[in-house]
């Protein structure tokens, strides 16, 4: 399966684009926008941190991936459309992230879906929400998490769901 | 010491007896001609009593009109009132209750209603209790066929006759036989077949509503001190059914005593997360040693949950005894009922807590997973301030009364202090790992009876023998190949109640958390171990929506199943990218747990980890 955003970060990744991760990460600064947002507030937040370094997003025909790794070892990366507006989040590492940054305006559709889901049969499983404007698949157990968030409506053309991981 | 304690307690309510007497005056516009004060003030000789029993209230009023009361009942059906006069009426207790109940009772003025006075009255039911030798309570238990244990029993408060001694089923059941001093040997029968459940009743001869019960398991061979029985019965609460979830039960004692002890049920046996973790509502009557700081502060802790789900409760102390083996002063979370302040790097999923037996499905969570603590992952403890990473949202110190800020950021938790949220098993004599045994259920909905073994090589019955071991990576995963997927973060979870995996299988309309196909569907997969190990593993799918309504209030389903991400997500593979065995891949399988922790011999550590996964 070709992944167009994930190949173009591998062949693309720079220096720079790695000293601004680290920095972000240290400063624990909000560090990356939310589901929805644009990367003009990815450009603020690294503008007070390295005004002198180079955007860190690598861009693409059709979509571009900026990988961030949360000061507690989780590792969400955040793909964006070429306009730079954020389109889906994955991760994986031994904590959830930090949803409500995350998901930013789509936060309290996916906590009333959540509490939704719960209402359903009872037991512990995996979060499945599949909404026109919002899918949420989050999975894993204690120490082991992974999951990702898009809007199918504001996928670019030629991106499948499927590369949101 | 304990009729001295008795004692101030009778004190202690009789003194409230008289403070209840209400003197309130009509103030004018009352039915009261001389408008002088009405009084009532009530007297009784027992404030607290046992089930069925009666005592007389007398009311000694001050009524210009001479007029006398009005007698009701509170709760209404909590025993009965008789014989009611001007001035007097007898109370009699309910034949029999579970627990301590309290009756209120009222007294009204003829003359003027809004004058009241109220007694309460404190029944106690008559309990019968069933120990061991030891003196510690009797939860569920397994005997080899042939062998036999000493059971007492025990009558609060006690009669002049003793108990009675009963058996069930009526036969095939072994025999049991009253020696003295309220003592029973039961003796298994000398072959059974398969797992056998026997119960043993005893029940006071004065009180005969009044008695205790256990169930032993009698198995062919391999029971022990180290052998508890599980069933996946569709859990303790009352009015929901919890679908392919292994419940068990534990003592759970105050630390340091083998009285302030209490059987719990329904406990929910996870191999997918680590610690004890108890509703208070569970313990009404116990208190716990919760964990505090240098200045007083509760440690609290948070389970957060895929689902967006999250468990919080206070660090507490318990000596926990499961079976024959024994954790003391084991750290767990004690879910508190009440609603408390919660951090949002806690309730980050914005989901209710899970803090009742509805919510929760179970009266506990007994997590026996990979780790000695909730904290841990491969050797690095992510909360002790031994590693750089920022600390995760696990721990939150709390002001005992104030209680915790929404802001309030996670702190240090050190295992050497015994802060930690921790693996009851690595407390136990046999501390290497467990093994979850369940047979495969009769057909859909079937109740299954199996066994939690703890330990792994350390006894004659929890030898690894000829088990395919499964090694895993430096995140507790090994890999699943499905359907041309490589699923690099596959896991084994007894507490997920279906198998869980990215397929182009159809949802179910009624929840998408579940698949819904057209038919029975069979699949295969397999599972690879980081450094060793493979296992071929063939299922099938039912639609969930089909055997929910077709089995209602169903306990065990071998074939449900949902979706974990969605096919072809991870065709390329991907990190996140799962398996989720849960439940229904235990049932006909022996599943081996082993935790992290490269403990003599050598050849039980193996892998990135020294944790790994056998069946």
């Amino acid at each position: 399966m070709k992944n167009p955003c994930r190949e173009k970060i591998y062949s693309n990744s720079s220096s720079a684009q790695i000293r601004i991760v680290l920095l972000l990460t240290f400063l624990s600064l909000p560090a990356f926008a939310s589901l929805g947002g644009d990367l003009s507030s990815v450009e603020s937040d690294r503008m007070k941190i390295a005004p002198s370094s180079t955007t860190s997003a690598v861009q693409h025909d059709s979509c571009s991936v900026q990988e961030i790794t949360e000061a507690s070892g989780t590792v969400v990366r955040e793909y964006l459309t070429p306009a730079g507006r954020v389109f889906g989040v994955a991760w994986q590492g031994p904590f959830t992230p930090d949803m409500h940054q995350i998901l930013g305006a789509y936060f309290d559709r996916y906590s009333s879906a959540a509490n939704e889901a719960r209402s359903g049969y009872l037991g512990h499983r995996p979060l499945d929400i599949r909404e026109p404007n919002l899918v949420v698949q989050s999975a894993g157990h204690m120490r082991a998490f992974s999951g990702r968030a898009y809007d199918p409506t504001l996928l670019p053309e030629g991106v499948s769901p499927n590369d949101v991981r | 010491m304990m009729s001295a304690s008795i004692r101030i307690v009778r004190k202690f309510v009789w003194l409230g007896f008289l403070l209840s007497v209400l003197f309130l005056a009509s103030c004018g516009g009352g039915s009261s001609t001389s408008g002088a004060p009405i009084s009532i003030t009530l007297s009784g000789p027992a404030s607290s009593i046992s089930v069925g029993e009666a005592v007389t209230i007398e009311a000694t009023v001050y009524d210009p009109n001479k007029q006398g009361v009005t007698w009701t009942l509170s709760p209404a059906t909590f025993g009965t009132l008789s014989a009611g006069t001007a001035t007097a009426v007898t109370y009699t207790a309910p034949a029999q209750i579970t627990q301590t109940g309290k009756a209120t009772i009222i007294a009204t003025s003829i003359t003027n209603p809004t004058i009241t006075a109220s007694v309460e009255i404190i029944v106690s039911p008559v309990l019968v209790s069933l120990t061991n030798t030891f003196g510690l309570a009797l939860a569920p238990f397994t005997l080899n066929q042939g062998a036999q244990t000493t059971m007492v029993a025990t009558v609060t408060p006690s009669g002049p006759h003793g108990v009675t001694w009963s058996l069930s089923p009526a036969t095939g059941a072994g025999t049991l036989q009253a020696t003295f001093a309220s003592q029973a040997l039961y003796t298994a029968p000398s072959t059974v077949s398969s797992q056998t459940a026997v119960t043993v009743t005893a029940t006071s001869v004065d009180t005969p509503t009044a008695s205790a019960s256990v169930t032993i398991y009698v198995l062919p061979s391999g029971a022990g001190p180290n052998v508890v029985p599980v069933s996946v019965n569709g859990g303790q609460v009352p009015g929901q059914t919890y679908a392919n979830g292994a419940f068990t039960s534990i003592l759970i004692c105050q630390p340091g005593s083998t009285v302030a002890c209490q059987v719990v049920d329904g406990i929910l046996v996870d191999t997918g997360s680590v610690g004890l973790r108890i509703l208070q509502s569970a313990v009404p009557m116990l208190k716990f040693h919760t964990i505090t700081d240098g200045i007083g502060n509760t440690l609290e802790n948070c389970q957060s949950l895929a689902n967006g789900a999250y468990r919080w409760g206070a660090v507490s102390s318990a000596d926990v005894y499961i079976g024959g083996e024994v954790a003391l002063t084991l750290p767990f979370q004690l879910i508190p009922t009440a609603d408390a302040v919660v951090p949002d790097g806690c309730t980050n999923g914005g989901v209710q807590n899970s803090n009742t037996p509805q919510l929760l499905g179970a009266n506990g969570i007994l997590g026996i997973g990979l780790e000695p603590t909730d904290c841990t992952l491969a050797g690095t403890n992510y909360c002790d301030g031994s590693t750089n990473a920022t600390l995760p949202n696990l721990y939150y110190s709390c002001a005992p009364l104030a209680g915790c800020a929404t802001t309030d950021s996670p702190v240090i938790a050190t295992t050497a202090s015994r802060q930690q949220v921790t693996n009851p098993i690595t407390l136990f004599a046999d501390n290497t790992g467990s093994i979850l045994q369940l047979p495969v259920p009769a057909g859909p909905g079937a109740t299954v009876n199996g066994l939690l073994i703890f330990g792994i090589n350390t006894q004659i019955n929890n030898l690894l023998g000829n088990a395919t071991i499964l090694t895993l990576d430096a995140n507790d995963h090994f890999t699943t190949t499905f359907q041309g997927q490589n699923l690099v973060s596959s896991f084994i979870d007894s507490g997920a109640n279906g198998l869980f995996f990215p397929d182009s299988l159809p949802v179910c309309t009624s929840d998408s958390q579940f698949f819904c196909p057209g038919s029975l569907t069979n699949l295969t997969a397999t599972d690879q171990g980081a450094t060793q190990g493979s296992a071929v593993v063939n299922f099938s799918v039912d639609n969930a929506d089909r055997l929910f309504s077709m089995y209602p209030g169903g306990a065990a389903f071998d074939t449900l199943a949902g979706p974990e991400q969605s096919m072809p997500a991870c065709v390329g593979g991907g990190t996140s990218c799962s398996f989720d065995w849960g439940l229904p891949f235990f049932y006909g399988r022996s599943v081996f747990t082993k935790i992290d922790a490269c403990t003599p011999p050598p050849a039980m550590c193996m892998g990135t980890s020294g944790a790994w996964y056998a069946f």
